[in-house]
Formats: C-alpha cells, sequence, structure tokens
C-alpha cells in the first residue's frame, strides 16, 4: 500500500478559512482511496480532478472519495466526480464516497446522484465493498 | 396714495413669490414626497391612499410642519407593491398583508472580481452576515446557494464587470441577490451550457423557497430566498 499524505495546499485553498487538502493511498487488489479535507468548490475541485484521474490512470478499478473531513462541495464537485466515474466504467470499475455529514449527503440526494454512487457512512466500509466487488470481478473475469 | 387693486395684487403676488420658500415644503432631501407627488407616481387618487391609511394602516406617512402627509422611498415601494396586487385583482386589504415585508436584522453587499476565487468570497460573505447564528443546516445551504450563484454569475456574465451580491438576514429567513454584468441570460441558456449539468441550478432550485432571475442586455440579476423553515 502507498499513500501520499494530505499535500501542500493550493494558493487557492490556502485562502479559505478551511483548508483544502487531498491525500491519496493505493490499498492494493486495485482499491485506491482520495481523502478530501476543507472546501471544495470551482478553485479547488481541479486539484481533485487531478488526483482521480492520477489513480485511475494507476490501475485502480476500485476509487474510494472520502469526504469524511470535507466541509463543503459543490456543483463543480460533482461534475468531477462524474467525471471519474465516466473513466472507471469502461473497464468495470466503480467510484463510492465515504461521507456522513448529512449536509453534504444531501447535495448528492438533491441532485439524484445518490443513485449513481455508493456512499457510506465511513471509508472503512466503503473500501470493503471496492475490495469486495473487486473480488466479485477478478472471480468472473477471463484467466490465462 | 392708494394703488389700483389690481397693481396691489401683483405686488403682493411678487412678494409672495419672494419669500423664502417653507423648508418642508421642498423635496426632502431624505426624498419625503407629500401624497400629491405619490399619487402622481402611482397613478392613482390621493383620497385612495388616505383611505388604505385609514383603513389598513400599513403605510403611515408622517407629517410635515403644516400637517401634511410626507412618504419615505420604502412606504411608496410599499404602496407600490400593494397597487400591483390590486390591479392583480387582489381585495386591497388582502394586498396590504402581502406587501408587508419584514426589515432584515442585517445586510451584507459586496462586489466580488470575476475570478476562480468569487465563490469562495460569497461564502465568506454569507459568513459575516450569519456571525453566531447557531443554525448549522442553514448556514450551509445558504453558503452552497450563494457559492453556486456567484459561481454562474462568473461563468456567464462578464468578466469585466463586478459581481455584486447582497445578502439579507431575516429572523426565519435570507434572501440573496446576485447581480452581473453581460448580455442577456434566460435560464434556458444557463441549463443548455451545462458546465456541471446544470446541478448547480438544481440545487438552488431544491434548497430555496422562492427564485426569480431578472435579465436584459446589461446583465442578470438572480435573487433566492431561503427559510429556516426549510432547511429544517
Amino acid at each position: 500500500m502507498s499513500t501520499s499524505a494530505f499535500g501542500p495546499s493550493s494558493p487557492e485553498g490556502r485562502l479559505s478559512g478551511l483548508e483544502f487538502k487531498l491525500a491519496t493511498a493505493d490499498l492494493g487488489n486495485g482499491v485506491s482511496t482520495v481523502s478530501v479535507a476543507g472546501e471544495v468548490d470551482l478553485a479547488t475541485a481541479p486539484e481533485l480532478k487531478e488526483a482521480l484521474t492520477e489513480v485511475v490512470n494507476d490501475g485502480a478499478r476500485g476509487v474510494l472519495v472520502d469526504l469524511s473531513n470535507a466541509t463543503f462541495i459543490d456543483s463543480t464537485t460533482l461534475g468531477v466526480l462524474m467525471g471519474a466515474v465516466k473513466r472507471l466504467r469502461p473497464t468495470g470499475g466503480e467510484l463510492a464516497i465515504a461521507c456522513n455529514d448529512p449536509n453534504i449527503r444531501k447535495i448528492f440526494e438533491i441532485t439524484l446522484l445518490d443513485r449513481v454512487f455508493a456512499i457510506f457512512d465511513t471509508p472503512g466500509a466503503g473500501v470493503e465493498h471496492l475490495q469486495e466487488l473487486g473480488a466479485a470481478t477478478a472471480d468472473v473475469s477471463p484467466r490465462g | 396714495m392708494r394703488l389700483p387693486s389690481s397693481r396691489r395684487s401683483r405686488i403682493l403676488a411678487t412678494a409672495r413669490n419672494r419669500q423664502p420658500q417653507r423648508t418642508d415644503a421642498d423635496p426632502d432631501p431624505a426624498g419625503l414626497l407629500e401624497i400629491g407627488a405619490v399619487a402622481r407616481e402611482l397613478g392613482i387618487a390621493p383620497s385612495t391612499l388616505r383611505t388604505w391609511e385609514r383603513r389598513y394602516r400599513v403605510v403611515v406617512p408622517q407629517r410635515g410642519r403644516r400637517g401634511q402627509r410626507l412618504y419615505d422611498p420604502e412606504q411608496v415601494a410599499t404602496l407600490r407593491r400593494v397597487l400591483a396586487q390590486v390591479r392583480r385583482g387582489a381585495r386591497a386589504s388582502a394586498a396590504h398583508e402581502l406587501a408587508v415585508i419584514p426589515s432584515p436584522l442585517d445586510t451584507a453587499s459586496v462586489r466580488i472580481q470575476p475570478s476562480m476565487q468569487a465563490p469562495l468570497k460569497a461564502r465568506q460573505t454569507v459568513d459575516g452576515l450569519l456571525g453566531e447564528l447557531d443554525d448549522p443546516r442553514f448556514a450551509f445551504y445558504l453558503r452552497l446557494v450563494a457559492s453556486e450563484l456567484v459561481k454562474n454569475a462568473f461563468l456567464h456574465g462578464s468578466s469585466r464587470h463586478p459581481i455584486r451580491m447582497e445578502a439579507k438576514l431575516f429572523h426565519d429567513a435570507a434572501e440573496l441577490r446576485v447581480q452581473n454584468g453581460g448580455g442577456r441570460l434566460t435560464l434556458r441558456m444557463l441549463r443548455r451550457r451545462r458546465r456541471d449539468g446544470g446541478r448547480g441550478l438544481d440545487i438552488v432550485d431544491a434548497l430555496a423557497d422562492a427564485w426569480s432571475i431578472d435579465t436584459g442586455p446589461l446583465g442578470t440579476t438572480i435573487t433566492v430566498r431561503l427559510s429556516m423553515a426549510h432547511s429544517a
């Protein structure tokens, strides 16, 4: 498992009272997490997009976006998450969300994206789901 | 020598004209208008204004030194709303009830430079307005709506004109007004551009009690009202 701790935030992130930070971790078996802290908006969402593109390009088929420490997301964030879903689906991959903030979860409900993403209260539950999914996919995938 | 009466009249008239005009008859610096001016502006009879005042007591003008009614701009605006309701067919009594708009507890007004940071500035303005208000859910939704409106203004409006945002906090609600320069924008255009799949407007629509868009060749203003009860 390799991890990239919350790195230095962008100049845009530093302007925010609630600093935007990102961290990625490769948990093995094609599962990666992208953890977000602070506020994700028009200025900071491009960093999230870049992190998601990177983990998908590195071969992740199950990606958990951990919003446990996110304090704000907006429609731009949703657009970035949808973009990652579109990159994952052709390979049978899945994007899951970990979020226990009812206000943030409400945004997914309003936009009906709670039907697109599997949303979990804890990162552990999300990772478990993705690992099970990965194992199931591996069972049925062609071998040789 | 006694002057002919016609000559006396002319001199008296001239003398009256030279007298300094009474200050309370001047257009007031605070914008106070007498009943005749208000009636002309609204296109109704002064007697109607007096009747409404007597019956409904919603707009009670202050009195000048001569006892004349003096209406301030806010009262004229209220009367204009009453009149609009009446012309749509409402009874005057009901129209008066509808026209009463409570005064905000606090107001914040900012000019935001169009940039990627604009939504953040909008949220910070809301933070300043809300202060110590202990309603995290309402605060979250108000920040979100402000952020989405200002983001739209930045993405679709003129990059040369600042975005204006006014936020008013009432005891049970808030009102946001975001104005941007640039050409006419319609809801259809905003949705068609779909930079975020139109989800920003979906969010605003779902969280707002009421909202309106006023667009023209010089810019667009979106006004949104959110109630605390709605966000509960």
